[in-house]
């Protein structure tokens, strides 16, 4: 580029010259950052860093908020799916207990433990006063099943 | 230069057409499909799933759990996702009740879905999906419980797979006992997992309402092990028996075989369904003698002391009616004609009676016409009356015992009970209380009309009693006075136009105490092979159950009956 600046006649130096005019300010514009940067140090700093820290701070406070709800919400979630358990197990437990009630199989358990059916029905007169007086019903009609 | 800025405009003009494509392709989206391509945006994070509600249960009177919600699983597969089917399949088999080599073939169908099994209990299903094989999925389901199985059928009915009540109790209150579905809206994960935090709208269901009946489950299982005891000791193929309140039409019990376990209704055939205690009709025979009677002496033109010249023969056109025996009994009355169970003494009756009389008394009793029982599929019974183009004169004398009259055993049953209850028909009915959130509705009796006078019931009543005491003793019970009536029926063969030579449907109905019933009871057995007759082979079986049900119900004993009864 010098080389061509040497070589080069009058009027394109001229040209190259009017393209890149020298700017007054130039100098002063530069020099303003290094001015404002001590200028603002000791107040702007510790106003920033307190934004900073505020933002921070709500930004971290939102999280655990989001964070125990998310934690509350999978809690409720498992205390549903326990619930739809133990109903489900109650469910299933009086459908047991019907079974377990059945008078068929009450009867199959009573005759294994060796109870059997009564062979004679007793009716018991109750007299109006004192003593109760028992009486039985003849052999083939009291025959209970 | 011009040529440049001609391709100005054209590139202008593109650009511009372009542009207002997208523009209208926005207007649209925003405009025109805004709402329904926001629905699909919704619906794209979003899914809405219906819970079903809880069916209703069902009691018995005194507190049983005759059917109820219980939870399983549907097992299904994706076959294309699987490896290792025959492995699987050796594994499934034996928790699932499949067999295997349906199993194998099911996994390796190559299908997109293939469901496995339905209502496998939770401890299986549980297991299986600890095993966290790719390609098996479990589906909480509700399945419908009967903790007394067969016992109850077919009075109860079933539900199916899609929760749907049919026959019976389940059918006829199908809408009560199924409640309304609820939804969850919320959003999904990638995996279709609703999101905890999303947000969830949710309209719970509503459970159906639980229905406590009148049977009583005490009085089901006695009368259940004496039919079957009853139908092993008289080689019968099938048979019913069946206990009312005659002052209230509640029904303590009903039990019928064949029957069907509910629990596995798809293996039962279709035909066990229906309740032959209110769908299938039969020809009632000498039981019907009770409401020939009602009808002679109501109207007067009888009275237990009548008396009648017993050929042995009635002849009317059109029939030639012989008793049972073939024999002449000579001068009877009309107690004897109960006792003795003559025909000829019944057609004697009817046609005193005459023809409008006795069919308008037919219809009052409830027969031809449905008795408006709480269970579904109830027929109405035929009866042929003058004038409707089937009848036939003969047909007065025959259906005066029972004979060419289609009845149901409730039908029967009831119009007994009109005869216990002073005169005064009452509405058969099955459910005691419906319980919807709380709140109880109880149903009370309903009479239907006053079929004969209180006066003519009690009459007929004490023939009854007589009738039981003379020449039906198998059907005594100690310690209670029994009205009753014995029935011998010959089976139709419609396709031969006669009767089955041999075969015969026995019933006995009866209650007591008869000074007040409390209970009615009526038993049938079909085609009984050790013995035909009427007191042969039901009344027995009514006398077992009577005296097991006195005790179980605390009946007051007949003091004159107990007098007898009791030794010194």
């Amino acid at each position: 580029m010098s080389a061509d600046l040497e070589s080069n006649s009058l009027p394109a130096l001229a040209r190259l010259k009017r393209r890149t005019p020298p700017d007054p300010m130039r100098f002063a514009v530069s020099a303003r950052p290094s001015t404002l940067h001590k200028g603002l140090a000791a107040e702007d700093f510790v106003l920033l860093c307190g934004c900073a820290a505020a933002l921070l701070l709500l930004l971290v406070a939102y999280l655990a908020q989001s964070a125990s709800i998310t934690r509350q919400a999978y809690t409720v979630q498992g205390l549903q799916a326990t619930l739809e358990r133990v109903e489900h197990e109650n469910r299933l437990l009086r459908v047991e207990i019907a079974r377990l009630e059945d008078l068929r199989r009450i009867e199959r358990r009573a005759a294994e433990l060796g109870f059997g059916t009564p062979e004679r029905i007793h009716y018991l007169r109750l007299p109006e006063e004192s003593s109760h007086s028992e009486v039985g019903l003849s052999a083939t009609a009291a025959t209970a099943p | 230069m011009e040529e440049f800025r001609r391709r100005v405009y054209l590139v202008a003009t593109g650009v511009a057409l372009m542009a207002g494509a997208v523009l209208l392709q926005l207007v649209r989206w925003q405009l025109v499909e805004g709402a329904e391509l926001a629905a699909q945006a919704e619906r794209a994070h979003s899914r809405m799933r219906v819970v079903e509600p809880a069916r209703g249960s069902i009691y018995s009177l005194d507190g049983a759990l005759l059917a109820c919600d219980s939870p399983a699983y549907a097992v299904g597969a994706a076959p294309r996702e699987i490896s290792g089917a025959q492995e699987l399949a050796d594994r499934l088999f034996p928790l699932l009740g499949v067999r295997r080599q349906d199993l194998v073939s099911w996994l390796t169908s190559g299908r997109a879905w293939q469901p496995l099994a339905y209502d496998v209990p939770l401890p299986i299903g549980d297991e299986i999906a600890r095993w966290n094989v790719r390609g098996i999925y479990l589906e909480p389901m509700l399945t419908r419980a009967y903790p007394a199985a067969e016992v109850v059928e077919p009075l109860l009915g079933f539900v199916n797979r899609a929760r749907e009540g049919y026959y019976g109790v389940e059918g006829y209150y199908d809408g009560v006992l199924r409640g309304e579905p609820g939804a969850t809206l919320g959003d999904v994960d990638a995996a279709g997992n609703t999101a905890p935090f999303g947000q969830i709208m949710v309209e719970p269901p509503k459970p159906g309402a639980d229905l406590y009946l009148t049977i009583d489950s005490r009085v089901q299982h006695v009368i259940w092990e004496e039919l079957r005891r009853g139908l092993e000791k008289f080689k019968a193929e099938s048979g019913l028996i069946l206990v009312v309140q005659p002052r209230t039409g509640a029904i303590l019990g009903a039990v019928a075989w064949p029957s069907y376990d509910p629990n596995r209704y798809e293996t039962a055939t279709p035909d066990s369904y229906a309740d032959p205690i209110i769908s299938k009709e039969y020809e009632p025979g000498s039981v019907f003698k009770v409401i020939t009677m009602a009808a002679g002496l109501d109207s007067g033109v009888v009275t237990p002391d009548s008396t009648y010249e017993d050929t042995g023969r009635f002849s009317i056109p059109g029939a030639e009616i012989y008793n049972w025996d073939r024999r002449a009994h000579g001068l009877v009355t009309m107690t004897d004609v109960l006792a003795l169970s003559l025909n000829t003494g019944a057609a004697h009756v009817s046609t005193t009676v005459g023809a409008e009389r006795f069919y308008s008394y037919a219809l009052a009793f409830g027969f031809g016409q449905p008795t408006g029982v709480d269970l579904q599929y109830e027929v109405a019974g035929s009866v042929k009356r003058p004038g409707d183009g089937r009848w036939y004169p003969g047909d007065l004398a025959t259906n005066a015992y029972g004979q060419g009259i289609a009845v149901t055993p409730l039908q029967m049953a009831m119009a007994v009970a009109a005869v216990a209850n002073d005169g005064l028909l009452m509405q058969p009915y099955v459910v005691r209380a419906t319980v919807r959130d709380g709140q109880v509705q109880v149903a009370h009796p309903r009479a239907v009309r006053q079929v004969i006078s209180p006066e003519t019931a009690r009459t007929l009543t004490r023939m009854l009693v007589t009738a039981v005491e003379r020449e039906t003793t198998a059907a005594k019970v100690p310690g209670f006075s029994v009205a009753g009536k014995t029935g011998t029926a010959q089976i139709p063969m419609p396709e031969a136009g006669t009767y089955h030579p041999s075969d015969t449907i026995a019933s006995f109905v009866g209650y007591l105490p008869a000074e007040d019933p409390r209970i009615l009871i009526l038993v049938r057995i079909d085609r009984p092979q050790a013995g035909m007759w009427g007191s042969q082979v039901a009344a027995p079986i009514f006398q077992r159950v009577a005296s097991r049900l006195a005790v179980l119900l605390g009946l007051q004993p007949s003091p004159a009956s107990l007098a007898e009864a009791v030794q010194p």
